[in-house]
Order: C-alpha cells, then structure tokens, then sequence
C-alpha cells in the first residue's frame, strides 16, 4: 500500500466528517485512478472536499471515502470529483445508506 | 449511526475497496472473500444503467436495501461500479412510484399531466385485451409492441412468443433499433452471427485503443476504468479519440482527432487502403479466412416514409462477390490526402493509427458505440471498422478487436439474443428463413409450417411511429422504455405537427414504474415491478448472461411484466386454438395455472422454466424435434443450422457463478465460458475450442476458424464515403449531435423522478464553441432556440465545455424531459439497419 502521497496530504487537510454521534451518514467506497505526475495534486483537492478521505492507494488505484448526510450528498460529492482535474476515473466500490429512509 | 458502528461501515467500505483494487488488477485480495460485515441478506444483481453489466451485491434487511456493492465475481465488472451505482436502490423508492393501473377515458387529455384515474387491475386488463382482440382480428397489421433492450431475457422472450406464436405478428420492435441496430446488421453482414468476437478481457492486453465517435468515459465509465488502468499498468499503450467533438473521454487520449461529422467511413476506408497499398495486409489471414464483397451504393436518405419500398430502398442490402483486386480497386480511392481534406483530420495523424494496424505485433483495440451506430451510414461504418481489422487480422486474438459497446444492459441478451426485432425470431433466427421458422415451431411445438404466417418481416421503430402518426395503428403497447422521449422527430410523433395526430387516435398501453412523457399519452398503464424487485437475467455487451436475483417486493399493486403479458394473452387468445388445442394452454401452460388465473409457481421456479424452453433454441439436443432440423437429417434444407453456437448453460450455473459468457460448454460435467470466439485454444482458458472442434476446422492461419460464417469466411464489404443526410447551410448552419453524460442514463425517467437527486444532477444545456457563441451574441447560461426543419427546442446554451464542440458544431443531452430535444432531431436511419440517426441534424440557433 502507498501511502506517502496520502501522509502529506492528511498532514495539510483537516479531516472533518460533516456529522457525528447518532446523526444519519451514508458511508461510500470508491477507486480513483488519476493522471501520472498530478498525483498529490489530486489527492489533495479530493480530500479537501467535505467528507472525503483518502486512504492510501493499491495497485495504482487510490481508495476514497465519502460521509455524507444523504445518498443524494453523496452523489452529489463523488459527481464533483469525477469533475476534478486529474481525475481519469472514479469508481464505487460500496455504498452503505442503513441509515437512509429511502422512502419505503 | 452510533460511532461505533459508523467506524465499523467506514472500515468495511475501505477494506472492501482495497480488495476491490486486487481483483481489478487481477490478483486475489488477502483475506479471500470480499463481502461482509452487514446484517442483512445479501442477492446478486445486476446494474439495470448501461451495458457495461457490472454486478452488484445487495444487501437487504427488513425489506429494504441497505447497502450495495461491486461484486468482485462479476468478471464484467470486478467489483466496480460507476458513481450511478449510488443512487440504483434510491431509484425504488421515488415518491410517485406508480402502485396501481391507471386508465384515461378522455384521449383529448393526451400529453397532459391529466386524465389518468386509478382503476383495478381486473378492469384495466379487459380493457387492453378488449381493444388488442378488436384490432388484431381487424387487422394485424395496425397492432404494435415496441420493447427494449432493458427488459431481462425471460420476459422478452414470453413476449415475442406472445406476439410471434400467439398473435402470429411481427410488429414487435425494441428500443435497441434506436441504439444498436446498425451494429446488428453489420455483425450478421459480416459474420453471419450477431455477437462480439471478443470480450472485455481485451481491454487488459491491448496495447493500442481506438475509440471512435463513443464518449466511453461517460457511457460506459467501468470499462473505461479498465482502459484506462490497462494505460496507466506502465505498458506503452496509446489511446486515439477519433470524435466529432471533445469530450471527457478525449481528456486522457494520447491523441484526439476531431473529424468531420459522416468523414470517420472516409478515415477507416483511408486505413484500409493504406494497409493494401503498403502491403501491410496479414495475407495469410485474408486466404484463409476472408471474402470479399462490395455492396449496393447511392443510397440517397429516408427523408420519405416510402423510402423501404422505393427503387432505391429495395436494393440496400444487396451485395456481390468480388476478388481482393476489385475490392483493393474501389478502397484505392480512399489515400490518406482525400481521407483528410473530407474529415479535417490530418494525413499524418491517420497514417499514425494506420502504421499501428500494419504493425503485425501491435494488439489494436477498436471501440464505438452510438456514434457510429446513430448514423446514416450506420451499418457501412460498422463494416468499415471490421475492414481494418480483418485486413490486419487483428481479430479474434487476446488484446485485439473490433469491439461494439452496446448501450442498455441487455440490448444483447434480450434484444437481440432473444430476438425481439420485426425480422427476428429467438437465437439469431429469422422469420424469412423456413428453416428457422420449423427449428421454432419444434421448439413451441407448433404444427408444421404454423409459423409461415409471419414470413415476411413487421414493421421497424421508426415505421412504426410513422404509421402510427398518420393514424395507421389502432394498438400500441409499450414496455420498459420511454418513447415520448427518445424517440427522434417527436414533432411529429407526439402530434405536435397536426398534420400527425395519430398518437390520439391510437390505444396506448404502456408499463411503466414511474409517470413518465409516455404515459401522458397512455390509455392505459400498467404499474410494474423494476429492477431487483423482480428476479431477471441481463446480456451484457461481451456475451455475458447474468441473473438477478429478487429481493425486495415491488410497491403497492405493480407487477411482474410477465404476468401482465400473459393475464392480456390469456383473454385475447380465448377461443383460439392451435393445432386444435387451446392456444393459450399450448404456448404457455408450462407457467400458468388455469385455476388460480396466476404462475404455475414459485417467482424462481418460473423464471428457471422460461429459461430452460429457451435454452433450447442453443441446445437442440434437448429436443429431438429441434435437433433434427438443425441436423437438417431430412436433407430438405441447405446446411445444418449449428445452434449450438450460441449455447447456454442451466440456469441454475448461472446463479452460481454470477454471470458466463456464451457459449458456453459442458466439459468434463464443468460448465465453462467462452472470451474468444472462433479462437483455438483451451475451453478453459477462454477459447472457442469445443465450437471449432464441432464444426470448425484447426491449423488455419492465426488459429482461427469462423466456423459460423457463410463458407467459413466473414466478408470485408466495400462501402464508400457518402455523406449525412443534410449539410449545414445557410438557414441551419449549424450541425446538433445529442447524447449522453454520466450522471444520468437514457431518457431519465428513472432518475429524474427523484426529487432530491434532481440537484445533484446537471441541467441539460447546450454545448456550443465560444466563437458560434461570440458571433451570435450569446453568452453562457443564455436561453436559446434551437431548429431544425425538423421542429424546435428552447435551451440553455453553456460555454463550459462539459463537452467542448467545434465550431459549427453544438451538443445536447436528452435526459430531461423538460427540454425534449428530439422535438427538433431528424428521423432519417440507416437505410440498411433502420437505426436513426440522432447526430447531425442541422440547426439554427437563436437567442431567446
Ligand atoms: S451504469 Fe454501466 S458502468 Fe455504471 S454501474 Fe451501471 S452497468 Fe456499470
């Protein structure tokens, strides 16, 4: 695992999730594969973003996480990082919504 | 989420994602299995977005969805999915769900949000089947089914039995002919087999991808994952982007070359020519395997209805044998010089992909999708790409191909395999060929020559939407798609031209999960299951039959497809009889209890049966009726059929092993999948061994043999340069060429209904260069008109470049129904494959 790129980076953001305790999350998986040479660029300008971490890379694939208060937050964040310079894809791996009144 | 069970879920989402990127990169990930730490029940799925295909795992608990996940034994997917995968579950669960059958009294309220009141099922079934019995005895003719390629094998194929045996019509059509017809035509034109010859598997080894016209980045952001990891693995591979426009896809390319919109058949014809001329051509890969042909051309446009019968239009398909010289002849034409003065791109940049072609050692990869197939030239740019690569003999070898994407998750496992197209009977069959017909009334068990009522072939989509808006059709039912939406020429179609009012004057049936511009001008809906609240199978792009499996109820008093179908086929068939027995009982009494009017069944139990009858048209060895006509033992026809080419496996495998690609053989009591077709080599590795040793022929030149192929040799047709349909002029100077983005899929109609989502979600705008914009005075985020001589739409033009177009060039989505841009795209299709082309339509474009 790789995770030098990611040590520099969590040492510049603040990890914030946006809700703690009781409240509801939607708790998400994701791949990131991402330009050569603009790496740490990229990492830093995911992790900046509210509620996503990432946690360290493998097999050239960056593993992300998203926190969110709703499916449609969470959508709404993984929408803006597949808009994020640098970042060639970006792909779930899971998606926890437990929490969610989907409306059933 | 108390912290501690948060911390738990956030652990298992990351652990799962690591193991993700071990199965992604082909490894086995520490730990071994991959699922785990929910509470709940977990089914396997299918995505129900693109045809990708990627498996999904859902976890249920308490009947409801709680959780999804990549599901790492999907070989399609490896346990990816794209971001869409977010909101799959939430898709269920939209606020107007529709729970009960809904009947309009008044078609004047047509195209409104009015006139739809609630009723019961037993009162909106007579209804359908009342006006069905009326017009079908009237005349077959004016009755219509338009399907789609998202309605999962077993309920596609109870419909074209359905319609094909019970009704005995062919005016059945799906939305696949909006999507992939062009590469259909092509793949029996050229193969005689409508199948890929390759898999996804080639996206891990090729060292060289073209993509032509397909914005994979967004369409099919999985494989593109897997293009791109193949990129980035450190290999020297290249990626062209050979496109009418920038888009997120070109981002990445090694090198992008923006062509003149119809100009890509001049460049693949010019890499085609370059390959002869050099010399570069794999000569013993032509002897062996290759026959030349060139084909009818001057095909003018279906700017006409009467277009299919005309002079001209009664010639499309024809072709005639010609020798390699003839063929090298009329492609001398296409130099690199002509090729780039007709497409903008330059000489240099397509002797560039042509040297690829002619390195013997480079593995080419070629992938396109509705940009090619959305074209008036569809089924000849189809061809053309197949040309370079049968030329070059990159084909059927691990790494190298032509490989067409398919749009809908099961544009090919239903569309196409079971074959629900007006010319189409299951397996590839057609209605035209005797043989075919009596292979299928073994199978259904229908008396000799029952089936020759339906030889000629029914009307396609867009004849069908003709017709009906000249008031031609008294009946149309609809399922699993969104006409109203996706239809092109929508001016016409839903009447707004009132020269066109037929759509009021026609009885509408639609099913659906949500109200969508469809059911505005429903006379009846029906309220269905959707996705996973059902069990269903999908065919992916690469051959891949996947189950899924049901896991929640459907809402309120929707239902399975299937019953409605056969509770609708119940009362029309009453009283008619087959071969002296009851129709109905005789076409599907196997499923249906009499009795009870319901299944014969459990859910599962159905769906396993409805399988396993199909599963015969791939394994005649179940049925010796069958086997004896595709043996042709009597003599009476021309060949064996070999059906056994497409072979399916038990249902039962398929739960097993979560998805196989066909066909796929019984060796040693083991069921194994086929990646390359017509490729020697071991079954267990993938090959095509068991096929190629039953009718095939070992030792020929790259070890292949296209054992299904007339002669056993697939056909390099010749098809020249012609050009779109209109040509940007001084009235429309602008070419308009629609697609689609990555947030949402097909005519959102799904995605769109839920309310909250709506925001994460882009507003449909129009793409235009900033010098168009400059010029005409428009600036980003101005409301603008936009007209074709086909009909108007107002939108917002945008400068952002989602999509960056050339000049003279502008691009819009057609997810929002809101700004239904098909009002203003043409109808004009392929006179070959009938698929319209949704691309280049001329257009002006004014301020607001
Ligand atoms: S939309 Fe396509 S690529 Fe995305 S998850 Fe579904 S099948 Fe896979």
């Amino acid at each position: 695992m790789n995770t030098g790129i990611i040590e520099s980076v969590r040492e510049a953001t603040t990890d914030t999730p946006n809700s703690a305790g009781d409240a509801p999350v939607v708790i998400s998986s994701y791949l990131a594969l991402l330009r050569k040479g603009c790496e740490e660029e990229v990492v830093a300008s995911m992790a900046a973003l509210e509620g996503v971490e990432v946690h360290g890379s493998e097999h050239g694939q960056y593993v992300v996480t998203i926190e969110a208060d709703s499916v449609d937050e969470t959508f709404e964040r993984a929408t803006k990082i597949t808009r994020l310079e640098g970042v060639t894809t970006f792909s779930l791996v899971h998606c926890n919504f437990e929490d969610e009144d989907l409306g059933a | 989420m108390d912290l501690s069970r948060r911390t738990f879920v956030k652990a298992t989402a990351v652990s799962l994602a690591f193991g993700t990127a071990a199965v992604a990169a082909g490894c086995t990930p520490e730990g071994g299995g991959l699922f785990g730490g929910g509470n709940g029940t977990t089914y396997k799925a299918v995505c129900r977005y693109c045809g990708t295909g990627c498996g999904i795992l859902c976890e249920v608990e308490d009947g409801r969805l709680v959780s999804v996940t990549g599901d790492p034994d999907n070989e399609s997917s490896r346990g990816l999915n794209c971001i869409k995968g977010i909101h799959l579950a939430k898709l269920l669960y939209g606020a107007d769900r529709l729970t009960t059958p809904l009947i309009r009294d008044n078609p004047q309220t047509k195209g409104t949000n009015d006139g739809l009141r609630e009723a019961t099922w037993e009162e909106a079934l007579d209804l359908v089947a009342g006006k069905l019995k009326t017009a079908w005895k009237a005349d077959k003719k004016r009755i219509a089914f338009w399907g789609s390629g998202q309605q999962p094998i077993t309920e596609g194929y109870v419909l074209s039995k359905f319609w094909k045996a019970g009704l005995l019509c062919n005016n059945i059509d799906p939305n696949a002919r909006l999507c992939m017809a062009s590469a259909v035509v092509a793949f029996m034109n050229v193969f005689q087999t409508d199948e890929p010859p390759g898999s996804y598997k080639d996206l891990d080894q090729a060292d060289v991808f073209i993509t032509w016209g397909a914005n994979m980045a967004e369409a099919h952001p999985v494989l593109y994952s897997r293009l791109s990891s193949r990129k980035l693995s450190g290999a020297d591979v290249k990626h062209y982007d050979l496109t009418t426009l920038i888009t997120s896809t070109s981002k990445d390319a090694d090198k992008v070359m923006v062509f003149r919109p119809g100009s890509d058949l001049a460049i693949a014809n010019a890499i085609s020519n370059y390959l002869i001329v050099n010399n570069k051509c794999d000569t013993a890969f032509i002897a062996d395997h290759i026959q030349f042909k060139t084909g009818a051309e001057n095909l003018g446009n279906a700017y006409e209805d009467g277009y299919d019968a005309s002079d001209v239009g009664k010639t499309v398909n024809d072709v005639a044998p010609a020798t390699f010289e003839e063929f090298a002849a009329r492609m001398s034409e296409y130099t690199l010089e002509y090729a780039a003065q007709l497409s903008g791109v330059s000489a240099a940049d397509i002797q560039e992909i042509a040297e690829h072609f002619a390195n013997p050692n480079t593995k080419v990869m070629s992938l396109w999708t509705m940009g090619v197939n959305q074209h008036n030239r569809g089924t000849w740019m189809n061809h053309n790409i197949y040309n370079m690569h049968l030329l070059s003999g990159k084909i059927c070898k691990p790494g190298c191909g032509p490989f067409s994407l398919t749009g809908q998750p099961t544009a090919c496992g239903t569309a196409r395999e079971v074959g629900l197209f007006a010319h189409r009977l299951p397996a590839d069959l057609l209605v035209a060929t005797p043989q075919h017909r009596r292979y299928t009334e073994a199978i259904w068990d229908l008396p000799g020559g029952y089936l020759d009522a339906i030889e000629a072939p029914g009307f396609h989509t867009i004849k069908i939407f003709r017709e009906m808006s000249k008031g031609n059709m008294d009946f149309l039912w609809t399922s699993t798609n969104n006409w109203a939406a996706t239809l092109p020429n929508l001016t016409r179609f839903l009447g707004i031209d009132p020269k066109y009012d037929g759509v009021f004057k026609t009885f509408i049936v639609v099913n659906e999960v949500y109200p969508t511009k469809s059911t505005q001008y429903a006379d009846v809906v029906f309220p269905v299951a959707m996705w996973v609240e059902r069990e269903g199978q999908y065919g992916n792009a690469e051959r891949r039959t996947t189950i899924f499996e049901k896991a929640v109820d459907p809402p309120g008093e929707a239902k399975w497809d299937v019953w409605t179908y056969l509770q609708v086929a119940r009362r029309v068939l009453e009283g008619e009889t087959i071969g002296g027995a009851d129709a109905f009982d005789q076409l599907f009494g196997f499923i249906w209890n009499r009795e009870t009017d319901d299944f014969d069944g459990e859910h599962r139990e159905i769906n396993r049966r409805l399988f396993e009858e199909y599963r015969i048209f791939s394994n005649p060895q179940l049925k010796q009726a069958a086997q004896d006509i595709n043996m042709d033992v009597t003599g009476e026809f021309e060949a064996k059929l070999k059906m056994e080419n497409k072979q399916l496996a038990p249902y039962d495998e398929y739960l097993d092993k979560n998805g196989l690609t066909w066909p796929v053989r019984e060796v040693d009591g083991k069921w194994l999948q086929t990646s390359w077709r017509f490729a020697n080599g071991s079954q267990a590795d993938g090959f095509d061994e068991v096929g190629i040793a039953q009718y095939g022929e070992a030792g020929l030149a790259g070890n292949v043999s296209f054992y299904k192929s007339a002669k056993g040799k697939p056909s390099a047709v010749f098809r020249p340069y012609e050009p779109p349909a209109f040509e940007p002029n001084e009235e429309y100077p602008f070419w308009f060429c629609t697609g689609r983005l990555l947030e949402h899929w097909h005519s959102g109609s799904m995605t769109q209904r839920i309310p909250e989502l709506q925001r994460a979600l882009p507003e449909m705008l129009l793409d235009m260069n900033e010098e168009d914009c400059k010029r005409l005075g428009i600036k980003d985020g101005d409301l603008v008109r936009v007209t074709s001589p086909y009909g108007s739409v107002e939108i917002k033009a945008s400068t952002a470049k989602r999509t960056a177009p050339p000049e003279g060039l502008c691009f819009a989505a057609f997810h929002q129904e809101s700004v239904l841009i098909n009002l203003a795209v043409q109808d004009i299709y392929c006179p070959l494959s009938k698929e319209p082309d949704y691309k280049k339509t001329i257009v002006r474009i004014e301020k607001v």
